[in-house]
């Protein structure tokens, strides 16, 4: 066991691990398989924490989950539809981000397209499959000029993007609300919403028929063409380099407006896929100005293109747990009685989790089940590291007294310690204040100079005579110590899960040969 | 029809004024807030949920500041998360605008209806806002003196105190503020704790003049991170931004009451929604003719390294 080669580390696992990582995350750092386990333990943790909360109120949280997936799965239909508007919001974000672009106007592209394809379905069309391609392409349409315009502000006249989509979220949300009013062509019930289609002919954008397998299979199509296009291809390479880089444009020469304008319309042409998706065919042609402000579910867009660290692949998965959410939680209220504060509740730890995903990165439940695997495979393993704790023991518990002593010592003077500091404080002060009065004396301030110093070695030796330094070096040897011994157990560690590979390897290949 | 102006102005200054002073104070330290909208709205509930216990009008300063350090202590989240964990600042406020609604929804239900919460405890002022119309004696109210005061303290509190040369050099080139011995997290969290403290004021300022709280505040919390945008994060143009802001926002309102004649403002009057956008439309007309360099802090939005010096 002592004796062994070095093995060099398998290629084909190595390729497929990689091809993993691409695939979960299109941050081409070296930490992207960990950011996506980190998301995940965050969406755990999420629920966790969520469950820990129902509890509290009293509800049986196991009961309520399966109740928001039973809803979510009552309604797959709505659910799917719900789906691709939540994946393209998140997609239109994300591409933003990508350019280090913020775009909060998703909702508001999101109105304007669809009311951009009420218009045409109304005027011009029927609801039969082409007028509703046609009402489609308006819509994206729509969202791409009103998405360029704000690039366009920003890339000629410097205009935050943030501002401006901000106001052009009420800008929309208003005349739309005009062009809705009651009492017109379009509305001719009192409330404050559009009148809605009586039904729409054309089964792939209808709701009740097959909206949701087109849905599915549209994000699918699109999030994977995204995906090659940002990390396979020149213009993808551009953009992300404009996102890490704000002068890259300018140092490698390509035009940094195009760039900006482009992005930004691609964005808004997505969100425009997002607002057709939900108010025609999700709410079949139903636009609600109720809420009295800018759609949420565009804001939720950016939670989800956050939670998926602006990934294009992992965009659709975040927003498959959006659209259960949402879609479950009328089952939820009625079963349970859990109203839609919870459900607020648990998208703000997950998002929240997400964030600070840095708490999880050293949260690593297989390297500990590896360790335990080790134990009880390899006995001189278990030995070997029994062996390495006891010289810790021993070496640790050698200056442990040391420690002690030297702490009560420590603490005992603190009190002395701070009045004598701040005695030689005052007095190096009232030396200091000297030196000023007597400005331009440089013979007298010279001597004072010499005092000064003097006091203040003294300031530091009163470390030494109280027992702080003491104290501390004491310290640090004690985790120079642990982190030596701690070193020594990973390698340890290393080796031993190396041999493993090793034999399992051998294993299936002795088996495969004969 | 000035004074229908000059008295929704005044009620809505305390809001986006104190929301873009909140931003300003967090972006300064260099931590992005676009979480404005959340604090606000846990100012809002915490206000609006306590005004069911207090009758007296003269409590409602109790009540300002108890919104305040709500404000504050929620914004700490924020701060321990990008300044602590070296979190995304968008992500993490985004989560605080999640967070925000979801504590606002669960303190309605405590109190029994889950979608409103009325509030009696309406601004201090010499003008009843329940005799309806407009009055110049609106002027002489609470909430636009603390606006008004809270404005001129930041402004002499970031550009004529030492304490505000730290605050401003945190967000400008902390390693630089670091090597001369500044505490960058200190003053960071200092930052972000007062911009929550503002923020919770501006939410407890909307529900005095809305007077019942549903849960949110409108997206007023984004208007005044736009507004602090316009205002170049400096608090001098700032104040210029939301005072002209709502000049021009409480001019459509009073347009919706019946204020001034002729055709314009007649059809204007029949079709609220078109003159609704007028205060966005010209922003951004404004923003587009004054176009220059951005004035933003050197190091807003990134992470503080130590080691980088």
């Amino acid at each position: 066991m002592t004796k062994r080669k070095p093995i060099t580390k398998t290629k084909p696992l190595e390729k497929t691990k990689s091809l993993a990582q691409k695939l979960i995350s299109s941050d081409d750092t070296k930490r992207g398989g960990r950011k996506f386990l980190n998301a995940i333990w965050a969406i755990f943790f999420g629920i966790l924490i969520s469950m820990i909360f129902i509890s509290a109120i009293g509800k049986d949280p196991i009961n309520a989950f399966s109740q928001l997936i039973k809803g979510g799965n009552d309604l797959k239909k709505i659910t799917w539809t719900y789906f691709s508007m939540y994946a393209f919001g998140g997609l239109a974000v994300a591409i933003g981000f990508k350019a280090g672009l913020f775009n909060i106007g998703v909702p508001g592209q999101m109105m304007a397209s669809g009311t951009a394809a009420y218009f045409i379905i109304r005027q011009y069309g029927s609801t039969d499959t082409g007028s509703m391609i046609v009402a489609l392409l308006v819509a994206i349409a729509t969202g791409m000029i009103i998405a360029l315009l704000v690039g366009l502000l920003k890339s000629f006249l410097n205009i935050h993007e943030v501002v401006t989509t901000i106001m052009l979220n009420w800008i929309i949300f208003y005349l739309a609300k005009y062009i809705f009013r009651p009492g017109t062509k379009y509305n001719f019930q009192d409330y404050e919403q559009s009148t809605p289609f009586a039904g729409i002919k054309s089964s792939i954008f209808n709701v009740q028929d097959n909206a949701w397998i087109f849905s599915i299979l549209i994000v699918v199509v699109v999030s994977i063409t995204l995906w090659i296009i940002i990390s396979r291809t020149t213009i993808g390479y551009k953009i992300r380099g404009i996102g890490i880089n704000k002068d890259a444009a300018t140092y490698s020469g390509f035009s940094k407006r195009t760039l900006i304008s482009g992005t930004m319309a691609l964005s808004g042409a997505l969100a425009g896929v997002s607002g057709f998706m939900f108010y025609i065919v999700q709410r079949s042609g139903s636009i609600d100005f109720s809420s009295g402000q800018p759609l949420s579910y565009g804001f939720d867009a950016i939670a989800i293109a956050l939670l998926a660290y602006n990934s294009m692949l992992g965009v659709p998965l975040t927003a498959i747990l959006y659209s259960y959410l949402q879609a479950g939680q009328s089952r939820l209220e009625l079963e349970t009685g859990i109203g839609r504060e919870f459900y607020a509740i648990i998208v703000g730890i997950i998002v929240y989790l997400a964030a600070i995903a840095v708490i999880f990165e050293k949260f690593k439940p297989a390297e500990f089940s590896l360790r335990r695997l080790l134990y009880f495979i390899f006995p001189s393993y278990r030995q070997k590291s029994k062996k390495i704790y006891q010289k810790f023991k021993a070496e640790r518990n050698g200056i442990q007294s040391d420690i002690i002593s030297s702490k009560d010592f420590y603490k005992k003077n603190k009190s002395q310690l701070r009045k004598d500091r701040r005695r030689i404080k005052k007095e190096i002060r009232a030396v200091q204040s000297q030196v000023i009065s007597q400005n331009g004396d440089y013979t007298s301030s010279k001597k004072y100079y010499n005092q000064i110093s003097d006091l203040k070695i003294q300031l530091l030796g009163t470390e030494d005579t109280y027992g702080k330094s003491a104290f501390k070096t004491n310290k640090t040897h004690l985790s120079t110590i642990r982190k030596k011994y701690y070193k020594m157990f990973v390698s340890l560690t290393d080796d031993y899960s190396e041999i493993l590979k090793h034999r399992t390897k051998k294993l299936f290949t002795r088996k495969g040969g004969k | 029809m000035f004074e229908i102006i000059i008295t929704f102005s005044v009620l809505i200054l305390g809001t986006l004024g104190l929301g873009a002073l909140s931003g300003i104070f967090s972006e300064r330290v260099g931590v992005v807030n676009i979480a404005i909208n959340g604090m606000m709205i846990i100012g809002g509930v915490i206000y609006s949920y306590f005004s069911k216990y207090l009758h007296d009008q003269y409590d409602q300063i109790a009540l300002l500041l108890l919104a305040g350090v709500a404000g504050g202590a929620f914004a700490l989240l924020h701060g321990f998360a990008t300044i602590k964990l070296k979190a995304d600042h968008v992500i993490s406020g985004v989560a605080i605008n999640l967070l925000a609604p979801a504590i606002a929804l669960f303190l309605m239900k405590l109190q029994g209806d889950s979608n409103k919460i009325q509030v009696m405890l309406r601004d201090l002022s010499l003008f009843d806002l329940k005799e309806g119309g407009g009055s110049y004696k609106s002027l002489v109210s609470l909430s636009l003196f603390i606006t008004v005061a809270l404005f001129i303290v930041a402004w002499f509190a970031l550009n004529r105190t030492k304490w505000g040369l730290r605050l401003r050099s945190v967000g400008e080139n902390p390693n630089a503020a670091d090597a001369v011995g500044i505490n960058v997290n200190g003053y960071k969290f200092q930052g972000v704790f007062i911009s929550g403290t503002l923020a919770g004021l501006a939410g407890a300022m909307y529900v005095q003049y809305s007077g019942y709280f549903l849960g949110n505040v409108q997206g007023l919390g984004f208007l005044a991170l736009a507004i602090m945008i316009m205002g170049q994060w400096r608090v001098s143009f700032a104040a210029i931004a939301a005072i002209v802001f709502t000049l021009i926002y409480s001019t459509t309102y009073a347009i919706d009451t019946g204020a001034g004649t002729g055709s314009i403002f007649k059809w204007l009057k029949e079709n609220t929604d078109v003159s609704h956008t007028i205060p966005y439309v010209l922003t951004i007309i404004t923003l587009a003719l004054s176009s220059r360099g951005t004035l933003a802090p050197k190091s807003v939005g990134l992470h503080f390294d130590k080691s980088k010096r």
